[in-house]
């Protein structure tokens, strides 16, 4: 009976819940996008530098080289000479060295030149066909594999440059696809992979083709993991200062890039955080003037025997359940939301967005929420438990 | 059944209230009358346990209300007592029929007492209205009601303040012969207060509030 009289109050006034409810879900839903956004855009990104201490390049932006390499956005700072590569590689303080050769694209992906290091890096494993072993042979990440309907056994071509640059497609050599990724939420999902010596002999053979003179080998960055940590600290400085090769951390670039976007985001939050205030106040008024046109109401209960807890407990269901449909409703709202920036690719291509999870910092914003329902109900407790019931009978 | 002895009372700023002997057994209707101002109703509210803060001794069926604590002065209530209000309240959102199941609800007799409240509906004529909003209802049907509010909580006394105040003629005289019916039916202890003369030929049992 309590329930019913709880649901029809909270319909009573439709419009007014409606806004209440409206000006919650908009809170929760927008808060809760920004820390799912932050929250996987963070972990994804560290996700794709496991095992990557330094990454040395052409000179240029420490950023964009960054960006280019590990995440494949924006365009590689150049290249730079094998030999050089090399020679770091034998350094005492170097582990293990990668190297990336990059600039060839089928339609919008990237085509990466490497070796097989750089896949068992994100522990790749192949869901159709074989791992690449020869020249000219290439796998395909399960997205783009999708994307394009590629399938093992195809022959590809690829294009220095991609599609939407007007690109020149290297025709006289195709790529025979040996292999589908199994899908992952790393950068290989979205790109193919071939060796290093399948770059170098398209690009040699189109330039025996044009100019028939002799180069040197080039790729375009290198992934350096360290022995010690020492690498660390007196590699990156020596190298910039005294070659001319250009080495960044990466894990500092993608902290200046997510301290400025983090100053957006942090923006967001706050005016996020003030709708929830004015979902709050604008539950509270209502409440309040409902209570005045409830007082009858009220005391009528109290003298048919209600007691002031039974009372109480109404008033708070009431506005949690403002709340709750709020908080449910917001919730639902930030999930289809980044369904959609997935699904529209607004979001940073080669990240995809976990939907389901609820986050920590979701769990203290929904337990703030509650906390200040549960506050904002002091008031109207107060105003039951202060009625004069004799008095408000008569009196009305 | 009810004994209310030397009861006074006084408002903020008023002249004191005070209150003859009131005696009123099950089955032998009590009728207050007095002019307004007279503190008829607040009479009423007092062994209706809504006003605590008044001299005196009420003892219903062997309680002495003032010896009960608030949460048990509720109970007590819930248990015992009905209330038919000068104006029928209701609330608003819900129809008549969860109206009289919230009273039910309160008085905790929702399970024994359904087929009661199944025979004062019929009795009443209000079973065509049962889903209708207080809003939608005449005064008339409204008291009627009230009554059934009353009463189906097996209350042993039932407190009626002006129940015909708002009654033409007719609707006036249905509702006192309902009330006295069901009185004598079910043995409630029933105390009227009205300053409707349409009312004192028909109760034996009366008393006269002086201002």
């Amino acid at each position: 009976m309590i329930g019913k009289l709880i649901l029809n109050n909270c319909l009573h006034k439709p419009l007014n819940a409606v806004l209440s409810i409206i000006l919650f879900t908009l809170g929760v839903g927008i808060s809760s996008l920004i820390i799912l956004v932050e929250f996987q855009l963070k972990q994804k990104l560290n996700y794709d530098l496991v095992d990557i201490d330094m990454i040395v390049g052409a000179k240029g932006s420490p950023l964009q080289m960054v960006l280019s390499t590990i995440f494949q956005v924006d365009h590689p700072t150049g290249n730079i000479p094998v030999k050089e590569i090399e020679k770091l590689s034998r350094h005492p303080y170097v582990e293990k060295t990668i190297p990336i050769a990059m600039g060839d694209y089928y339609k919008e992906s990237k085509i990466v030149g490497t070796t097989i290091d750089y896949l068992k890096k994100y522990h790749a494993e192949v869901e159709k066909g074989r791992i690449n072993q020869r020249p000219f042979e290439i796998v395909i990440g399960n997205n783009m594999a999708n994307r394009y309907q590629l399938k093992v056994g195809m022959h590809i071509t690829s294009s220095h440059g991609n599609a939407l640059d007007k690109s020149e497609e290297h025709k006289d050599q195709q790529y025979l696809i040996t292999g589908i990724l199994k899908p992952s939420n790393s950068v290989i999902n979205n790109i193919a992979i071939t060796s290093v010596e399948s770059i170098w002999n398209i690009h040699h053979h189109e330039k025996d083709n044009k100019h028939d003179e002799k180069e040197e080998k080039q790729v375009t960055a290198a992934l350096i993991k360290f022995r010690s940590p020492m690498g660390v600290m007196t590699l990156p400085n020596w190298i910039n200062q005294n070659t001319n090769l250009q080495a960044a951390i990466p894990i500092i670039e993608i902290n200046k890039l997510l301290d400025i976007t983090g100053l957006g985001l942090n923006t967001l939050k706050w005016i996020a955080y003030l709708i929830i205030l004015v979902a709050l106040i604008s539950i509270f008024i209502t409440m309040i003037s409902r209570l005045q046109e409830r007082k009858v109401e009220i005391a009528l209960m109290r003298s048919l025997g209600a007691s002031k807890l039974i009372l109480f407990t109404i008033c708070i269901t009431e506005i949690l359940v403002y709340c709750a449909i709020g908080i449910i409703l917001g919730m639902l709202l930030s999930r289809i939301s980044l369904t959609f920036l997935n699904a529209t690719q607004i979001s940073i291509p080669t990240i995809e967005f976990d939907n389901w999870t609820i986050k920590q910092d979701e769990l203290t914003v929904i337990f703030s929420i509650i906390g200040l329902c549960l506050l904002s109900t002091i008031f109207p407790i107060f105003k039951v438990y202060q009625l004069n019931i004799a008095k408000t009978l008569n009196e009305n | 059944m009810l004994l209310a002895e030397d009861i006074q009372f006084q408002y903020p700023n008023t002249k004191k209230l005070s209150y003859p002997t009131i005696q009123c057994t099950s089955q032998i209707p009590l009728l207050i009358t007095g002019e307004s101002g007279c503190g008829k109703t607040t009479l009423l509210s007092i062994p209706g346990g809504l006003i605590t803060n008044y001299k005196g001794n009420v003892m219903i069926d062997g309680t002495n209300l003032s010896s009960l604590t608030k949460t048990k002065l509720d109970r007590f209530r819930a248990d015992y007592i009905g209330i038919i209000h000068q104006k029928p309240f209701f609330v608003s959102s819900l129809n008549m029929k969860e109206n009289i199941a919230l009273a039910a609800y309160f008085g905790n007799v929702q399970e024994k007492n359904t087929d009661v409240t199944k025979q004062l509906f019929d009795q009443l004529k209000v079973e065509h209205l049962l889903f209708k909003k207080p809003t939608e209802l005449s005064s008339g049907e409204i008291q009627r009601f009230s009554i059934i509010r009353a009463i189906c909580k097996n209350a042993k006394l039932v407190l009626a303040d002006e129940p015909t105040s708002s009654l033409d003629n007719q609707n006036a005289l249905q509702v006192i012969q309902l009330l006295n019916q069901l009185c004598l039916d079910k043995g409630i202890a029933l105390i009227i207060v009205s300053h409707d003369t349409r009312l004192t030929k028909s109760y034996s049992h009366q008393i006269n509030l002086l201002k």
